[in-house]
């Protein structure tokens, strides 16, 4: 049996993981006390921060609630920052923790809490309400339905599996990125990764046929798909 | 080389982290078999959809929330950047701890004070003060009236101490004394108004009670025994 190597060969993605000049130059304008740093980390970090968040959780509210403090952590944890990873890496594995932290809480707190916001017509799941970029309505249709498909079998998953598929296929990361950021060794990275697709892939079979096309006929004039 | 050997190589393959002779080898097997074919595609499509699934939007709500926590951190980060910041920080805390402490009881206190000057400046021009006893006045602000003659010819009364006062007086009498130190009016609490004291208080002469200086009523209490002994208290 060969023996699986693990090299990163996309050539896409830095192969260092410390934290780069303008990693520091932000550091250290947040420890100056600059207020366009704060602004800045907010502008670069919390629309990831929110999604991943978002993804590991399902749940806006808790992830609305981890994101705030996320940031509360890494503004008063900046100082302890040494630059051994990215500060990306640094803020997603703080993201990680908290989200464990409210899956755990969730699970002993707020399982039998009952919204009283939610109104009828707020009950729409915001992955209902996500920007299509589709150019055609047949296109969107298809790809909101696969999305949502998506989306739900993800929640389907195990937790662990699916923190190293969102890292991994949504977060955009690589396996060394998500080493850190689960603490965790490469060769579990690979395995979760592995693992978390082959369980979506089963709770996905039938809908991942690839897409059809939209074709038109000029003899009938008919539209055949 | 098995198809489960090569569909659980799919994963890393698909994010290149196959080393080049293995992933060769791969790749031609999934060629071959088209259990694992279906298998690659399958799995390419899942990471498709993955890679197609857009970032929520952040609630406007939540950005609003982390402005302000960067706010307040930005101000925490600044108040201990320098001692002296440490020391404007911690004397406005203790001025605002001061200020919260003291502001419930401030107004209170302020309306108590005014309401009770205001009260006593209305009230004050209305009392009148009948002056009694200027000897344990210490302030010297008042005086008693006092009796300076007993008769026409100019004779003074005979002071005796107050405290060898007897009790066997015949007669005791409260005289009433106008500012122009005439008598206005009499009473007698003990004893029976003869001819003498009726002359006694005709000829008399009294000195008028003051008040900061200016002439009052005043009352004069006489202690009258047989023997012309007049023993006055104001």
């Amino acid at each position: 049996m060969a023996t699986s190597i693990f090299l990163d060969l996309s050539g896409d993605r830095p192969a260092e993981n410390t934290a780069d000049s303008e990693d520091f130059r932000l550091v250290e304008a947040l420890r100056g006390g600059d207020e366009q740093a704060y602004e800045e980390l907010l502008t670069r970090f919390q629309q990831p921060v929110y999604a991943l968040a978002l993804r590991l959780l399902d749940d806006p509210a808790g992830a609305s609630d981890v994101v705030q403090e996320v940031f509360l952590k890494v503004f008063r944890s900046i100082a302890r920052f040494r630059g051994q990873s990215t500060l990306k890496t640094w803020i997603y594995r703080i993201t990680v923790n908290e989200a464990h932290n409210a899956r755990r809480w969730f699970f002993r707190h707020r399982r039998r809490e009952v919204d009283l916001d939610s109104k009828p017509d707020d009950t729409r799941d915001w992955k209902e309400n996500i920007p299509d970029e589709s150019r055609t309505p047949f296109d969107q249709a298809f790809g909101s339905e696969q999305r949502l498909m998506v989306e739900a079998a993800l929640e389907k998953i195990n937790p662990i599996f699916r923190e190293a598929v969102v890292l991994r296929d949504i977060s955009d990361l690589s396996y060394e990125e998500i080493a850190e950021i689960l603490g965790v060794s490469l060769g579990t990275v690979k395995s979760r990764i592995l693992r978390g697709r082959e369980a979506l892939r089963e709770k996905l079979a039938g809908s991942l046929e690839p897409r059809p096309a939209l074709r038109l006929v000029p003899q009938n004039g008919r539209v055949m798909l | 080389m098995s198809c489960e050997y090569v569909q659980e190589r799919i994963s890393p393959l698909l994010d290149q982290r196959l080393a080049p002779g293995e992933r060769e080898t791969v790749l031609a097997h999934i060629e071959s078999c088209r259990t694992c074919s279906a298998h690659y595609e399958s799995m390419q499509s899942l990471r498709a959809a993955l890679r197609g699934v857009t970032a929520p939007p952040i609630p406007a709500d939540l950005r609003q929330k982390l402005r302000v926590v960067a706010s307040h951190e930005h101000a925490r980060r600044v108040s201990r950047l320098t001692l002296e910041a440490r020391l404007d920080h911690w004397t406005g805390r203790m001025r605002l701890v001061f200020d919260n402490i003291m502001r419930p009881f401030g107004l209170p206190a302020a309306s108590g004070l005014v309401s009770a000057v205001l009260l006593f400046a209305l009230l004050a021009p209305s009392l009148s003060f009948a002056r009694r006893g200027g000897a344990d006045d210490p302030s010297g602000v008042a005086t008693d009236a006092q009796l300076t003659a007993v008769n026409a010819a100019g004779d003074g009364p005979e002071i005796e101490d107050p405290d060898s006062f007897e009790t066997n007086y015949e007669a005791v009498l409260e005289l009433k004394i106008t500012p122009d130190g005439k008598v206005w009016n009499w009473s007698v609490m003990q004893g029976s108004l003869t001819s003498e004291l009726k002359n006694m208080i005709l000829f008399s002469r009294f000195q008028p009670a003051t008040y900061f200086g200016r002439p009052t009523w005043g009352r004069v209490t006489i202690y009258y025994r047989h023997s012309f002994t007049y023993i006055v208290r104001g």
